[in-house]
Parts: C-alpha cells; sequence; structure tokens
C-alpha cells in the first residue's frame, strides 16, 4: 500500500467516523421536530465540498482570514442551493419565499423547529468539520481522538433515539462507525512502525487485518441480530417464572404477620375503567410495604458491595506501593485518606438520598408526561399549518377552532384535548389503552399534513 | 382515567349524584321560566357556593318570578321582603317587643330569618336598611338591639333590582354589591321562547304547582361535595391574574376585591361539579368572569362617557390574561 492510498483510506476513515455521529444527529432532529423528512443524504454532501473547498483554498496561500471568509461565503451558497432544492423545488428563483424561509424559521424557534433550521444547523456542522478535516494531520493520535470523540456522541444519540422512538438506522451506523474506526486506526498505528503482528504474520498484515474487522464486525452483527425482541422475551419470562415464585414465597411470609388494621377513612379513588380480559399481562404485585423493605435491602447491599469494592482497590494500591517504594521512603497509608472520603461519600449519598426522596414525593407519571409532551406537539404542529392558539384560548376554545378548520380528525382532536384536559388541571392519570389510543390520535393528525395546504392564520 | 389521591376526594358516584340532582333543579325551574338555562345554571352556582345572587334587568323579564321558582324548587323556610322606602331595618332583622301577658320583652324574628329569602327591588330600600343586610349577607347572622341569631343553614338570598328606573331608588353601595356573588342579567327572550311563554302561562301560572326538589339537608351535602372539587394550582394564578388585571385596567377606577377572587375560585368548584367533574378548568374560570366580577367593579368617568360596560372590560381583560396551557 503506497502512501498516497493509506493517506486516503485515513482521510476517508475520519470523515467516515465523522459523518456517521453527524448523520445520527441530523436524522435525530430530522425524525424528532421537523413534520417533513428531509433528504439527509443529500444535506451531508456539504461535507465533501467543504473540504474540497478548503484543500484548494489552503493550496491558494491566501490570508487565515480571507480563507475563512471565502469559505464561510461558500458556505451560505451551498445553503442556499440546499434550501432552494431540498425544500422549495416546485418555487421559482426569482420568488422571495425561499430565501425569506430562514429568517421566518430562526424566528419560529422557540415554538417549532422547522426543516429549514435543520439544513442550517446541519450545514454548518457539515461545513466546520469539513472545513476541518482538510487541516488534520493524520496520525495514529488523531484517529484516536476521532474514535473517542465519535463514539460516546453516537452512543448517546442512539440512546436519545430508542427513548424517543426514532429509526436512525442505529446497527448500520454502529457496523460503519467501528469498521472505519478499526480501519484507521491500524493503518495509522502500522504506518508509525507499531505494527500489532509479530513473526511471520507480519507479511500477511493487509489480509489480517481485513479478516480480524471482519470477525468482530461479523460477531458484533450477530450478537445484534441473536438478541432481538424474542430472546428478552424469553429471558424476561424466565426472570418473570422466577420472581412470581418469590413473591409468592414472601407473601407466604408477609401472610404470617398479623393483618394491618384498616384506616377509619377511606379515600375515595375514581374505579379504574375495566380492562377487556383477553389484553395484557397479569403481574402479581407485592405488598407495598415489604417492596419497599426489599427496595431497601438492595440498596444497602449494593452500597456495602461499592464500600468493599473500594476498601479493596484502596488497599491494593496501597501494597502496590510499598511494594515499588524505596526503602527510604515513607508512605502513608490510604487508610485514614479512605476512612474521611468514605464518611464524606456516605453524607453525599445521604444528601443525594433525601433530595431524590423529596424528588419523588413530586415526581410526574411518564404517562402524564406523555399526554403533555403530545400535546405540546399538537400545538407545534397545528403552529405550522397556520392555525396557532391565541394564549387566552382554552384548550376547549381551540378545539373548536380546529374541528372546524380540520373535522376530518376532529374525534382525534377532541380525544386528545379530553385526555390533556384530564391531566393538565384534574390530576388524572391516563390508562395505557388511553395512551396508546391517543398515540393513534395524533398519527391520524400528523396524516393530515399531505392532503392540507397551509391555511391562512387565524385572525385574532 | 385514574385520580391521583392527593387532591381529589371526590368519587364518581358523588359527581353523578350532585349532577343528577342539578340536572333535577334546572329541569324544575324552566317549567317556569323558559329559555334561560344559563341563567339558572349560574343560580344553581351560587346556591352550591352558599352565596348571594343579584338579579339585575329591566321590568318584566322575569326576575321575581325565577327568583320565586328557584326558592320553590328548595325545600327550605322561605319569606320575601318587598323593598320600599319606607322598610325599616328592624322590619328586616325583626324586634323585641313587650308581651303583656308573659310581662316580659321577646323577639318576633323578621322576614330575613329563613333559608331562602327573596329580596325584591332591593334599590328601592333606603341605605339605612340596605346596610343592616350587610351582616346578614356576608357573616349569617343578626344583631337585634344586644342579641346575636345566626341565621339556618342554608341561607341564600335572592335579591332582585331594576337598573333603569331610578327615581326613588338607592344605589347599591360597593360593600353590598361585593357581597353578592354573582350578578344575573336575563335578558329579552327571542320570538318562539315568547311564544312559548305565552302558551304556558295561558291556562294557569306554573309556578303554583311548583314543587320542591332539593331538601336543605342535600343541598348542604351538595355545597360539602362542592368544595372537595380540585383546583389545580395554575388555575388558581389564573383566576387571581383575572382579578388583578381588574385593579390595573385603565378603565376601572374600583377593581374586584380578594372577596371576589374566592368567589370566582368557589363558582368555578361549583360550576365544574354540576357539569360533572370532579375538577375545575379554565373554561369554567372564563365562563364565570362576567358575572362573578362586573358588578363589583367601578368604571372611571371616561369609560362611562364612552359608554362601556363593565361586562365588556371584563370580556377584555379575560381576552388579555393567558391561559395555564403547555407551550
Amino acid at each position: 500500500m503506497t502512501l498516497y492510498w493509506r493517506k486516503v483510506i485515513l482521510y476517508l476513515a475520519t470523515a467516515m467516523m465523522e459523518l456517521c455521529w453527524i448523520y445520527a444527529l441530523v436524522a435525530l432532529m430530522n425524525g424528532k421536530g421537523i413534520p417533513e423528512n428531509l433528504s439527509i443524504i443529500s444535506l451531508i454532501t456539504a461535507y465533501p465540498i467543504a473540504f474540497g473547498t478548503s484543500l484548494i483554498l489552503h493550496r491558494l496561500k491566501l490570508h487565515r482570514i480571507a480563507r475563512r471568509a471565502i469559505s464561510w461565503l461558500i458556505w451560505l451558497i451551498v445553503l442556499l442551493l440546499m434550501l432552494k432544492l431540498l425544500l422549495y423545488g416546485g418555487t421559482a428563483w426569482a420568488d422571495s419565499a425561499w430565501l425569506l424561509s430562514i429568517p421566518r424559521a430562526v424566528g419560529q424557534i422557540f415554538t417549532v423547529f422547522r426543516a429549514e433550521l435543520l439544513i442550517v444547523i446541519g450545514t454548518i456542522i457539515l461545513w466546520w468539520f469539513g472545513s476541518r478535516l482538510a487541516g488534520l494531520k493524520m496520525n495514529f493520535r488523531t484517529l484516536v481522538i476521532e474514535f473517542q470523540f465519535g463514539l460516546p456522541l453516537l452512543l448517546v444519540f442512539f440512546i436519545i433515539a430508542f427513548l424517543l422512538d426514532i429509526n436512525i438506522g442505529s446497527i448500520p451506523l454502529a457496523l460503519l462507525f467501528f469498521f472505519f474506526a478499526l480501519l484507521g486506526l491500524s493503518i495509522s498505528h502500522a504506518q508509525e512502525g507499531s505494527v500489532w503482528l509479530s513473526g511471520i504474520y507480519r507479511g500477511h498484515w493487509a489480509g489480517l487485518l481485513i479478516i480480524s474487522i471482519t470477525v468482530v464486525l461479523g460477531l458484533g452483527l450477530l450478537i445484534g441480530l441473536l438478541i432481538n425482541h424474542n430472546f428478552i422475551q424469553l429471558i424476561l419470562t424466565g426472570l418473570n417464572w422466577v420472581w412470581d415464585i418469590v413473591t409468592k414465597v414472601i407473601s407466604w411470609l408477609v401472610s404470617l404477620f398479623p393483618a394491618e388494621q384498616p384506616s377509619p377513612v377511606e379515600p375515595q379513588v375514581l374505579p379504574v375503567t375495566p380492562t377487556n380480559p383477553g389484553e395484557g399481562t397479569e403481574y402479581s404485585r407485592l405488598p407495598e410495604q415489604v417492596r419497599k423493605i426489599i427496595g431497601g435491602g438492595v440498596v444497602l447491599v449494593l452500597l456495602v458491595l461499592c464500600l468493599v469494592a473500594l476498601w479493596r482497590t484502596a488497599t491494593l494500591i496501597y501494597n502496590r506501593l510499598t511494594k515499588r517504594a524505596v526503602s527510604n521512603v515513607e508512605i502513608e497509608t490510604l487508610r485514614g485518606g479512605f476512612k474521611a472520603d468514605l464518611f464524606r461519600l456516605l453524607r453525599w449519598l445521604a444528601k443525594v438520598f433525601k433530595i431524590k426522596l423529596s424528588r419523588k414525593q413530586k415526581s410526574v407519571r411518564p404517562e402524564v408526561i406523555t399526554v403533555r409532551h403530545l400535546y405540546r406537539q399538537l400545538l407545534h404542529w397545528t403552529i405550522t399549518k397556520g392555525l396557532p392558539r391565541k394564549s387566552s384560548q382554552t384548550p376547549d376554545e381551540y378545539l373548536a377552532i380546529l374541528t372546524n378548520r380540520l373535522p376530518e380528525v376532529s374525534s382525534d382532536l377532541s380525544n386528545i384535548t379530553r385526555l390533556y384536559n384530564g391531566v393538565r388541571y384534574g390530576r388524572q392519570i391516563p390508562e395505557e389503552n388511553e395512551i396508546k389510543e391517543l398515540k393513534r390520535n395524533w398519527q391520524r393528525i400528523k396524516l393530515v399534513r399531505t392532503s392540507r395546504p397551509v391555511v391562512e392564520p387565524v385572525s385574532a | 382515567m385514574n385520580m391521583e389521591n392527593a387532591g381529589i376526594k371526590l368519587s364518581q358516584q358523588d359527581i353523578s349524584r350532585v349532577k343528577e340532582t342539578a340536572d333535577k333543579f334546572i329541569a324544575n325551574v324552566e317549567k317556569v321560566i323558559i329559555g334561560k338555562r344559563a341563567s339558572i345554571e349560574l343560580i344553581l352556582v351560587a346556591l352550591l357556593c352558599e352565596s348571594h345572587i343579584l338579579l339585575e334587568d329591566v321590568p318584566g323579564i322575569g326576575k321575581t318570578m325565577l327568583a320565586k321558582a328557584a326558592a320553590k324548587s328548595l325545600d327550605g323556610n322561605f319569606k320575601r321582603i318587598q323593598c320600599t322606602p319606607d322598610l325599616l331595618p328592624s322590619d328586616v332583622t325583626g324586634i323585641h317587643y313587650f308581651n303583656q301577658k308573659t310581662g316580659g320583652f321577646e323577639f318576633r324574628p323578621g322576614p330575613i330569618i329563613a333559608n331562602i329569602v327573596l329580596v325584591d327591588e332591593i334599590n328601592r330600600a333606603t341605605p339605612r336598611t340596605q346596610s343592616c343586610l350587610l351582616e346578614c349577607m356576608q357573616e349569617q347572622q343578626v344583631t337585634v338591639d344586644l342579641d346575636t341569631i345566626h341565621l339556618p343553614r342554608p341561607f341564600l338570598m335572592l335579591a332582585t333590582q331594576n337598573p333603569v328606573e331610578l327615581q326613588g331608588t338607592f344605589p347599591l353601595p360597593e360593600a353590598q354589591l361585593d357581597r353578592f356573588l354573582m350578578c344575573i342579567r336575563l335578558g329579552y327572550p327571542d320570538e318562539n321562547e315568547e311564544q312559548n311563554i305565552l302558551i304556558r302561562f295561558q291556562q294557569n301560572n306554573p309556578l303554583d304547582k311548583l314543587t320542591s326538589v332539593i331538601s336543605t339537608g342535600e343541598l348542604l351535602e351538595i355545597q360539602r361535595l362542592c368544595r372537595q372539587v380540585y383546583v389545580d394550582e395554575s388555575i388558581r394564578s389564573y383566576a387571581v391574574a383575572i382579578t388583578r388585571a381588574t385593579r390595573t385596567h385603565k378603565g376601572i377606577e374600583l377593581g374586584a376585591s380578594p372577596r371576589a377572587t374566592l368567589g370566582l375560585s368557589l363558582a368555578a368548584q361549583a360550576l365544574a361539579i354540576i357539569r360533572g367533574r370532579n375538577y375545575v378548568m379554565p373554561d369554567d374560570v372564563k365562563y364565570l368572569a362576567v358575572p362573578v366580577l362586573a358588578h363589583r367593579l367601578s368604571a372611571k368617568a371616561e369609560a362611562r362617557i364612552k359608554g362601556r360596560s363593565l361586562e365588556a372590560v371584563v370580556k377584555e381583560i379575560i381576552d388579555t390574561v393567558p391561559v395555564p396551557v403547555e407551550k
């Protein structure tokens, strides 16, 4: 492999590692905030353009400020072109609407995240990283930094995507990232003379590298395929079976104690809506007090384990230092410091526990968060449809306007509003089936956008 | 949906029971009064808050009839006071008289000592007589000579007044107006409703056949339940924001009092339970803001000259105060 090709591969590996997490970020923003689906691949073309532009500008040997000014001027042109081609394909070039869409999107930044804004943010990131790549020195250190920087970012985006239920293509992205990371790291490592192979295998360096990468990725893919929904379900069923036995034993133990006297005032709670007998799985629940005791016990055990681990680590460090020390050097025992740290840790844990406990009492249920979040999404969506809510309008008043404008989804809108009213003003907690229905309502409402053009804003 | 235990104490059965009773009351009054369902509902709101109502409108609209129908729908001790300029406080509260047979002073209760009191044409009574109602309205007691007599529970006062005929009348002072939870204006009926009135009253007066549908015990129980309706912190803030806005509005000389805020919140609770909910919504507060607040305000001279009604001012305030909703 010639030096030129090594350099090309290293540039490619770095670029691909960066592009993997940038793609994840842009896909996340696209899936989360924007009603329209934007072509991310088209957006990513800004990266190679930025790289190419920077290379050319580097060769022109201009002043640093002039170089940057020209670079960002080209970015502006690329941005406008992308905006026109990706979002306003049907609009005439002379029409100022597509140009004015950027300030409009910036103005609405606190209410709705528009596609224009995504293009602006996306191209800025891509342009900056693309330009940066041209100035990087390709060596092992750079590749390691890129890997260390990209991996946590990628993981964070994957977790966010999982939590928000957005498909950003995690598996291919992870495979791509690791492939290029391994490739780049090994080549750069070899380039610096410290090859990971020795003896007779040194002659088959490239072949073994490809085999190693293939094996690592293949194993990763195999694990990814094996640990699917059914597999997890199987494990959960097994755990549930074990848990069932444990609960039965604990319930039997609890039954040995005398029953608690009923309180004189019975709490008045609305009856729970009966669910269909076929729906859902029945879970046996432990009594609240037993659960609290078990929970406390588990926390205690974990704490003790942590402390033992700390103690053990401290002792090991101490022993190691003692062995290495020169005879006339006095080494202070770690136990005194360790004790002080331990007490400090315990005080901190008690403080955290106290704060958590007070927060728990005020905590909001996830169902409530879902309903309120969905209503907020609805409000943002209606803004994009030109039907913003006046600040003095109640949800029911607003519903009347929405159903008048969008009669095809009136039942969906009224269901969302009804649930929201109950949750927001009545401290009610929706049932699981209601949440499911709510999500279906929202999906149906979102479909309206394709058939209905933007309407005029509601007059005040 | 489930309820969280904290803050919500009403059961679905309680709510259904109250709603059923409310519907019964409204239907009963509607046997006499045609097309004024909203006004009847507001009267019921005031009854549930154990507060007083001022019915204000031009003559012949049916104010007294509505007050009598509402009073007859309740199974309580009903008295009527016809206010005239020569009406004295002792005519209202009662007097101590010398009983020659027993040789001692005895108390003869006035018409104010009743469950439901209809004070007709209240603004025809002199300020002196009007003032004797202040204690009754706020503290539900009456002081005669040195004796304090507690009024029976529930105590509700339905007063009527004519806003156009000013000769020989004495406008109610702000302190008295503030003691009325709501001021209800009935307005003219539409053509169909007026025709229906003719048909209904052709043979005889339906008021004569009206029977009570709510006992006083039942009303007291509903009043208790009404106080348990959940009011979210944001709704409380919303109600406070509305009343505070009346104090800073450029067209208002005297804004709503804290008693008005309390009244607005209580009335919203009552309206919520009447409409079958165990929590208050911003719609309840908005709906009640005009009847609860407008009569308590005092407009500035320039606003009066411009002919801006206080109702319009309150509506304007409602349109500016943000409703607590997600952003």
